[in-house]
Protein backbone atom coordinates (compact mmCIF):
# COMPACT_ATOMS: atom_id res chain seq x y z
CA UNK A 1 0.00 0.00 0.00
CA UNK A 2 2.65 2.27 1.19
CA UNK A 3 4.91 2.00 -1.85
CA UNK A 4 2.02 1.94 -4.14
CA UNK A 5 0.94 5.59 -2.93
CA UNK A 6 4.60 7.24 -2.30
CA UNK A 7 5.15 8.05 -6.06
CA UNK A 8 1.67 9.15 -6.64
CA UNK A 9 2.60 11.40 -3.39
CA UNK A 10 5.52 12.75 -4.43
CA UNK A 11 4.76 14.05 -8.02
CA UNK A 12 1.43 15.08 -7.55
CA UNK A 13 1.74 17.56 -4.74
CA UNK A 14 5.53 17.62 -4.54
CA UNK A 15 5.51 21.43 -3.68
CA UNK A 16 2.92 21.31 -1.38
CA UNK A 17 3.51 19.08 1.41
CA UNK A 18 7.30 19.81 1.12
CA UNK A 19 7.87 22.36 3.93
CA UNK A 20 5.35 19.92 5.96
CA UNK A 21 7.90 17.04 5.40
CA UNK A 22 10.74 19.36 6.25
CA UNK A 23 10.23 19.04 9.89
CA UNK A 24 9.54 15.42 10.05
CA UNK A 25 12.05 13.00 11.27
CA UNK A 26 14.19 13.55 8.35
CA UNK A 27 15.17 16.81 9.18
CA UNK A 28 16.02 17.99 12.50
CA UNK A 29 13.92 20.32 13.93
CA UNK A 30 14.65 23.84 14.44
CA UNK A 31 16.55 23.88 18.05
CA UNK A 32 19.07 26.95 18.34
CA UNK A 33 21.00 24.32 20.78
CA UNK A 34 24.43 26.09 21.01
CA UNK A 35 23.20 28.95 21.57
CA UNK A 36 21.06 27.16 24.56
CA UNK A 37 24.49 25.90 25.89
CA UNK A 38 26.56 28.57 25.71
CA UNK A 39 24.15 30.44 27.90
CA UNK A 40 23.31 27.94 30.44
CA UNK A 41 27.56 27.51 31.20
CA UNK A 42 26.91 31.69 31.33
CA UNK A 43 24.19 30.94 33.94
CA UNK A 44 26.14 28.57 35.82
CA UNK A 45 29.01 30.54 35.80
CA UNK A 46 26.77 33.76 36.86
CA UNK A 47 24.79 32.13 40.15
CA UNK A 48 28.20 30.31 41.27
CA UNK A 49 29.91 33.77 41.63
CA UNK A 50 27.08 35.36 42.93
CA UNK A 51 26.65 33.21 45.86
CA UNK A 52 30.44 32.55 46.07
CA UNK A 53 30.63 36.11 46.71
CA UNK A 54 27.73 36.87 48.94
CA UNK A 55 28.59 33.91 50.99
CA UNK A 56 32.46 35.26 51.23
CA UNK A 57 31.53 38.83 52.59
CA UNK A 58 31.89 38.38 55.98
CA UNK A 59 33.63 41.52 57.49
CA UNK A 60 34.71 42.55 61.06
CA UNK A 61 35.79 46.15 61.37
CA UNK A 62 36.34 47.64 64.77
CA UNK A 63 34.55 50.57 65.49
CA UNK A 64 36.81 53.43 65.67
CA UNK A 65 36.64 55.16 69.40
CA UNK A 66 35.80 51.92 71.27
CA UNK A 67 37.56 48.92 71.75
CA UNK A 68 34.79 47.24 69.79
CA UNK A 69 34.94 44.72 66.76
CA UNK A 70 30.96 44.23 64.73
CA UNK A 71 30.88 41.71 62.00
CA UNK A 72 28.61 42.57 59.08
CA UNK A 73 27.97 38.80 58.07
CA UNK A 74 25.18 38.23 54.82
CA UNK A 75 22.93 35.66 57.32
CA UNK A 76 22.33 38.62 59.19
CA UNK A 77 19.84 39.55 56.99
CA UNK A 78 16.63 37.27 55.73
CA UNK A 79 16.62 38.96 52.61
CA UNK A 80 20.53 38.03 51.60
CA UNK A 81 19.40 34.41 52.99
CA UNK A 82 16.67 34.46 50.59
CA UNK A 83 18.96 35.32 48.07
CA UNK A 84 21.73 32.80 48.40
CA UNK A 85 19.02 30.24 48.88
CA UNK A 86 17.19 30.99 45.35
CA UNK A 87 20.64 31.25 43.63
CA UNK A 88 22.23 27.77 44.46
CA UNK A 89 18.52 26.27 43.79
CA UNK A 90 18.97 28.19 40.42
CA UNK A 91 22.82 27.25 39.95
CA UNK A 92 21.95 23.65 40.64
CA UNK A 93 19.38 23.58 37.77
CA UNK A 94 21.64 24.89 35.64
CA UNK A 95 23.61 22.15 36.00
CA UNK A 96 20.98 19.72 35.43
CA UNK A 97 19.92 21.97 32.13
CA UNK A 98 23.73 22.04 30.86
CA UNK A 99 23.36 17.96 31.10
CA UNK A 100 20.57 18.16 29.14
CA UNK A 101 21.43 20.42 26.70
CA UNK A 102 24.79 18.20 26.12
CA UNK A 103 22.82 15.20 25.25
CA UNK A 104 20.35 16.85 23.33
CA UNK A 105 23.08 18.30 21.41
CA UNK A 106 24.98 15.07 20.96
CA UNK A 107 22.14 12.33 20.76
CA UNK A 108 18.81 13.93 19.78
CA UNK A 109 17.02 16.99 19.74
CA UNK A 110 14.39 17.63 21.99
CA UNK A 111 10.52 17.27 21.57
CA UNK A 112 8.07 20.17 21.90
CA UNK A 113 6.68 18.38 24.98
CA UNK A 114 9.94 18.57 27.11
CA UNK A 115 11.03 22.04 25.36
CA UNK A 116 7.79 23.28 26.96
CA UNK A 117 8.58 21.73 30.17
CA UNK A 118 12.11 23.51 30.33
CA UNK A 119 10.46 26.93 29.05
CA UNK A 120 7.99 26.69 32.14
CA UNK A 121 10.91 25.86 34.60
CA UNK A 122 13.09 28.52 32.95
CA UNK A 123 10.01 31.03 33.54
CA UNK A 124 9.85 29.95 36.98
CA UNK A 125 13.46 30.08 37.48
CA UNK A 126 13.59 33.80 36.25
CA UNK A 127 11.12 34.97 38.66
CA UNK A 128 13.28 33.42 41.08
CA UNK A 129 16.00 35.02 40.87
CA UNK A 130 14.43 38.37 39.99
CA UNK A 131 12.74 38.44 43.50
CA UNK A 132 15.99 37.52 44.57
CA UNK A 133 17.30 40.75 42.77
CA UNK A 134 14.97 42.56 44.08
CA UNK A 135 15.35 41.70 47.98
CA UNK A 136 19.22 42.12 47.69
CA UNK A 137 19.39 45.28 45.97
CA UNK A 138 16.60 46.80 48.31
CA UNK A 139 18.62 46.30 51.53
CA UNK A 140 21.63 47.13 50.45
CA UNK A 141 20.27 50.31 49.01
CA UNK A 142 19.18 51.34 52.41
CA UNK A 143 22.58 49.95 53.64
CA UNK A 144 24.57 52.12 51.11
CA UNK A 145 21.96 55.65 51.73
CA UNK A 146 19.90 54.65 54.77
CA UNK A 147 16.89 56.19 55.21
CA UNK A 148 16.36 59.14 57.06
CA UNK A 149 11.96 59.03 57.84
CA UNK A 150 12.45 55.77 59.84
CA UNK A 151 15.58 56.42 61.33
CA UNK A 152 17.85 53.50 59.80
CA UNK A 153 21.36 54.49 59.32
CA UNK A 154 23.69 53.90 56.46
CA UNK A 155 26.52 51.12 57.19
CA UNK A 156 28.37 50.91 54.13
CA UNK A 157 30.43 53.95 55.82
CA UNK A 158 31.94 51.21 58.47
CA UNK A 159 31.59 48.15 56.09
CA UNK A 160 33.04 48.67 52.81
CA UNK A 161 34.20 45.12 51.63
CA UNK A 162 30.97 43.94 52.92
CA UNK A 163 29.10 46.21 50.56
CA UNK A 164 31.21 45.87 47.58
CA UNK A 165 30.84 42.02 48.08
CA UNK A 166 26.92 42.63 48.53
CA UNK A 167 26.86 44.80 45.11
CA UNK A 168 28.66 42.49 43.13
CA UNK A 169 26.43 39.70 43.65
CA UNK A 170 23.46 41.49 43.36
CA UNK A 171 24.64 43.08 39.73
CA UNK A 172 25.73 38.93 39.21
CA UNK A 173 22.13 37.64 39.79
CA UNK A 174 20.83 40.66 37.62
CA UNK A 175 22.94 39.24 34.80
CA UNK A 176 21.66 35.48 35.57
CA UNK A 177 18.06 36.91 35.50
CA UNK A 178 18.36 38.34 31.85
CA UNK A 179 20.40 35.54 31.34
CA UNK A 180 17.45 33.88 31.94
CA UNK A 181 14.86 35.59 30.17
CA UNK A 182 17.28 35.36 27.01
CA UNK A 183 16.52 31.52 27.37
CA UNK A 184 12.97 31.63 27.93
CA UNK A 185 12.70 33.79 24.80
CA UNK A 186 15.09 31.49 22.84
CA UNK A 187 13.27 28.46 23.60
CA UNK A 188 9.64 29.86 22.84
CA UNK A 189 11.23 31.08 19.41
CA UNK A 190 12.26 27.52 18.65
CA UNK A 191 9.15 26.51 19.48
CA UNK A 192 7.37 28.92 17.34
CA UNK A 193 9.80 28.13 14.24
CA UNK A 194 8.38 24.66 14.26
CA UNK A 195 4.75 25.63 15.05
CA UNK A 196 4.92 28.00 12.17
CA UNK B 1 -2.34 17.76 29.99
CA UNK B 2 -0.10 20.01 30.95
CA UNK B 3 -1.45 22.03 33.71
CA UNK B 4 0.26 24.42 36.13
CA UNK B 5 -0.71 22.48 39.19
CA UNK B 6 -1.00 25.37 42.18
CA UNK B 7 -3.32 27.09 40.02
CA UNK B 8 -5.71 24.35 38.83
CA UNK B 9 -8.43 26.31 40.71
CA UNK B 10 -8.37 28.61 37.81
CA UNK B 11 -9.31 26.45 34.91
CA UNK B 12 -12.20 24.84 36.76
CA UNK B 13 -14.51 28.30 36.58
CA UNK B 14 -18.20 28.72 37.65
CA UNK B 15 -20.59 29.45 34.72
CA UNK B 16 -19.57 33.08 32.57
CA UNK B 17 -22.04 35.91 32.94
CA UNK B 18 -24.26 35.52 29.64
CA UNK B 19 -22.95 38.90 27.71
CA UNK B 20 -19.20 37.35 27.59
CA UNK B 21 -20.74 33.87 27.35
CA UNK B 22 -22.04 34.91 24.04
CA UNK B 23 -18.53 36.63 22.85
CA UNK B 24 -16.66 33.15 23.57
CA UNK B 25 -18.93 31.27 21.93
CA UNK B 26 -18.79 33.83 18.52
CA UNK B 27 -14.97 33.48 18.86
CA UNK B 28 -14.85 29.84 18.95
CA UNK B 29 -16.68 29.29 16.13
CA UNK B 30 -15.18 31.62 13.95
CA UNK B 31 -12.04 29.87 15.22
CA UNK B 32 -13.20 26.56 14.62
CA UNK B 33 -13.99 27.62 11.08
CA UNK B 34 -10.72 29.44 10.50
CA UNK B 35 -8.66 25.59 11.42
CA UNK B 36 -10.22 24.04 8.32
CA UNK B 37 -8.17 26.23 6.34
CA UNK B 38 -4.90 26.20 8.08
CA UNK B 39 -5.11 22.49 8.79
CA UNK B 40 -5.03 22.45 12.58
CA UNK B 41 -4.74 19.07 14.28
CA UNK B 42 -5.95 19.60 17.30
CA UNK B 43 -7.63 23.51 17.67
CA UNK B 44 -8.40 25.12 20.68
CA UNK B 45 -11.32 27.44 21.22
CA UNK B 46 -10.56 31.02 22.83
CA UNK B 47 -10.34 29.39 26.32
CA UNK B 48 -12.74 31.36 28.83
CA UNK B 49 -10.14 30.53 31.62
CA UNK B 50 -6.97 32.57 30.18
CA UNK B 51 -9.89 35.59 29.64
CA UNK B 52 -10.46 35.57 33.49
CA UNK B 53 -6.77 35.30 34.44
CA UNK B 54 -5.64 37.85 32.13
CA UNK B 55 -9.13 40.10 33.46
CA UNK B 56 -7.72 38.95 37.18
CA UNK B 57 -4.31 39.81 36.95
CA UNK B 58 -4.93 42.96 35.65
CA UNK B 59 -7.15 43.68 38.97
CA UNK B 60 -4.74 42.36 41.42
CA UNK B 61 -1.97 44.35 39.59
CA UNK B 62 -4.50 47.59 39.62
CA UNK B 63 -5.54 47.03 43.23
CA UNK B 64 -2.10 46.39 44.59
CA UNK B 65 -0.71 49.03 42.91
CA UNK B 66 -3.37 51.76 44.51
CA UNK B 67 -3.35 49.98 47.74
CA UNK B 68 0.59 50.57 48.47
CA UNK B 69 0.11 53.74 46.59
CA UNK B 70 -2.96 55.17 49.06
CA UNK B 71 -1.24 53.91 51.89
CA UNK B 72 -0.67 56.86 54.40
CA UNK B 73 -0.83 56.84 58.19
CA UNK B 74 0.16 59.88 60.64
CA UNK B 75 1.29 58.96 63.92
CA UNK B 76 2.16 61.41 67.21
CA UNK B 77 5.49 60.06 68.65
CA UNK B 78 6.61 60.71 71.83
CA UNK B 79 10.40 62.25 71.14
CA UNK B 80 13.35 62.71 73.97
CA UNK B 81 14.88 65.90 73.00
CA UNK B 82 16.73 66.29 75.95
CA UNK B 83 17.19 63.50 78.45
CA UNK B 84 15.19 64.35 81.81
CA UNK B 85 12.45 66.51 80.40
CA UNK B 86 8.93 65.66 79.27
CA UNK B 87 8.70 64.10 75.50
CA UNK B 88 7.67 66.02 72.86
CA UNK B 89 4.88 64.37 70.87
CA UNK B 90 5.22 65.14 66.72
CA UNK B 91 3.16 63.81 64.24
CA UNK B 92 5.43 61.65 62.17
CA UNK B 93 3.91 60.61 59.07
CA UNK B 94 4.20 57.49 56.66
CA UNK B 95 3.96 57.38 52.99
CA UNK B 96 4.91 54.86 50.28
CA UNK B 97 7.32 57.60 48.73
CA UNK B 98 9.82 57.13 51.88
CA UNK B 99 10.99 54.34 50.34
CA UNK B 100 12.68 53.65 46.66
CA UNK B 101 11.56 49.95 47.05
CA UNK B 102 7.86 50.72 47.08
CA UNK B 103 7.61 53.61 44.59
CA UNK B 104 9.87 50.31 42.59
CA UNK B 105 6.57 48.06 43.52
CA UNK B 106 4.32 50.54 42.54
CA UNK B 107 5.64 51.47 39.06
CA UNK B 108 6.17 47.79 38.53
CA UNK B 109 2.68 47.08 39.62
CA UNK B 110 1.41 49.70 37.31
CA UNK B 111 3.40 48.76 34.10
CA UNK B 112 1.86 45.43 34.45
CA UNK B 113 -1.78 46.80 34.95
CA UNK B 114 -1.07 49.26 31.73
CA UNK B 115 0.61 45.89 29.71
CA UNK B 116 -2.16 43.53 31.05
CA UNK B 117 -4.87 45.74 29.81
CA UNK B 118 -3.31 46.48 26.20
CA UNK B 119 -2.59 42.17 25.96
CA UNK B 120 -6.48 41.66 26.61
CA UNK B 121 -7.31 44.04 23.50
CA UNK B 122 -4.43 42.26 21.14
CA UNK B 123 -5.39 38.94 22.59
CA UNK B 124 -9.13 39.75 21.76
CA UNK B 125 -9.29 42.17 19.12
CA UNK B 126 -6.36 40.90 16.68
CA UNK B 127 -7.20 36.67 16.54
CA UNK B 128 -6.73 37.10 12.79
CA UNK B 129 -3.55 38.74 13.35
CA UNK B 130 -0.10 36.58 12.40
CA UNK B 131 0.86 34.42 14.89
CA UNK B 132 4.09 36.60 15.55
CA UNK B 133 2.09 38.81 17.13
CA UNK B 134 1.69 36.17 19.74
CA UNK B 135 5.36 35.27 20.17
CA UNK B 136 5.19 39.13 20.99
CA UNK B 137 2.99 38.62 24.16
CA UNK B 138 4.21 35.36 24.90
CA UNK B 139 7.97 37.64 25.30
CA UNK B 140 6.44 40.40 26.66
CA UNK B 141 4.51 38.25 29.49
CA UNK B 142 8.31 36.84 30.46
CA UNK B 143 9.17 40.16 31.29
CA UNK B 144 6.28 41.18 33.40
CA UNK B 145 6.79 37.61 35.48
CA UNK B 146 10.26 38.91 35.91
CA UNK B 147 9.62 42.91 36.62
CA UNK B 148 6.50 41.84 39.13
CA UNK B 149 8.96 39.17 40.85
CA UNK B 150 11.78 41.51 41.59
CA UNK B 151 9.21 44.43 42.86
CA UNK B 152 7.40 41.90 44.66
CA UNK B 153 11.25 40.38 46.09
CA UNK B 154 12.31 44.17 46.84
CA UNK B 155 9.21 45.59 48.36
CA UNK B 156 8.90 42.33 50.58
CA UNK B 157 12.61 42.71 51.52
CA UNK B 158 11.57 46.32 52.78
CA UNK B 159 8.51 45.19 54.50
CA UNK B 160 10.22 42.88 56.21
CA UNK B 161 12.77 45.29 57.64
CA UNK B 162 9.81 47.28 58.87
CA UNK B 163 8.40 44.36 60.62
CA UNK B 164 10.88 42.96 62.48
CA UNK B 165 13.55 45.40 62.00
CA UNK B 166 17.33 44.69 62.30
CA UNK B 167 19.30 44.28 65.31
CA UNK B 168 22.89 43.85 64.26
CA UNK B 169 22.76 47.66 62.03
CA UNK B 170 20.65 49.22 64.49
CA UNK B 171 17.43 49.65 62.63
CA UNK B 172 14.56 50.01 64.04
CA UNK B 173 11.10 47.74 63.43
CA UNK B 174 8.37 51.20 62.76
CA UNK B 175 5.36 48.66 62.37
CA UNK B 176 4.47 49.08 66.10
CA UNK B 177 3.83 52.45 65.41
CA UNK B 178 2.38 52.26 61.70
CA UNK B 179 0.01 49.68 62.55
CA UNK B 180 -2.33 50.60 59.78
CA UNK B 181 0.29 51.42 57.41
CA UNK B 182 2.18 48.19 57.73
CA UNK B 183 -1.33 46.33 56.86
CA UNK B 184 -1.84 48.09 54.05
CA UNK B 185 1.54 47.08 52.91
CA UNK B 186 1.17 43.12 53.26
CA UNK B 187 -2.35 43.34 51.78
CA UNK B 188 -0.84 44.83 48.89
CA UNK B 189 2.16 42.82 48.54
CA UNK B 190 -0.06 38.96 48.70
CA UNK B 191 -2.33 40.69 46.17
CA UNK B 192 0.47 41.83 44.12
CA UNK B 193 1.89 37.91 44.86
CA UNK B 194 -1.26 36.33 43.77
CA UNK B 195 -1.04 38.98 40.67
CA UNK B 196 2.38 38.03 39.94
CA UNK B 197 1.40 34.49 40.16
CA UNK B 198 -1.21 34.41 37.64
CA UNK B 199 0.98 36.03 34.96
CA UNK B 200 3.63 33.03 35.48
CA UNK B 201 0.34 30.42 35.20
CA UNK B 202 -0.59 32.92 32.37
CA UNK B 203 2.51 32.05 30.97
CA UNK B 204 2.59 28.70 30.68
CA UNK B 205 -0.93 28.65 29.29
CA UNK B 206 -0.19 30.52 26.74
CA UNK B 207 -2.06 29.60 23.52
CA UNK B 208 1.06 29.79 21.42
CA UNK B 209 2.94 26.96 24.04
CA UNK B 210 -0.45 25.41 23.67
CA UNK B 211 -0.73 24.79 20.43
CA UNK B 212 3.16 23.39 20.37
CA UNK B 213 1.72 20.85 23.25
CA UNK B 214 -1.02 19.92 21.02
CA UNK B 215 1.33 19.37 17.76
CA UNK B 216 3.97 17.54 19.72
CA UNK B 217 3.32 14.05 18.64
CA UNK B 218 3.26 15.32 14.89
CA UNK B 219 6.07 17.17 14.66
CA UNK B 220 8.23 15.24 16.61
CA UNK B 221 8.21 11.40 16.64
Amino acid sequence: MASTEQPVDESSKAPVPEPKLARGPSFPPINLLWGDLALRLLLFASTLTGVVVMVTSKQTELLFPFPVTKTAKFNYSPAFIYFVVALSVACLYSILTITASIFFILKSSPSNKLLLLVVSVDALMAGLVASATGASASVAYIGLKGNSHVGWIKVCNIYHKFCRHIASSTALALVASIILLWLVLLSTFSIYRRIR
Amino acid sequence: MFIYPSLLVFTELPPPPPLLLLVFVGRSMENEYKSNDVKVANPKPFRFSDFLLRILAMAATLVAALVMGLAKETETVPIVLIPGTAPLFVPVPAKMRYSSSFVYFVVANAIACAYSAFSLLVTIGGRRGPRALALGITILDVIMVALLFSGNGAATSFGLLGYNGNSHVGWNKVCNTFEKFCRNVMASLIVSLIGSIMYAHYKLQHKLLKYGFDNATDLSS
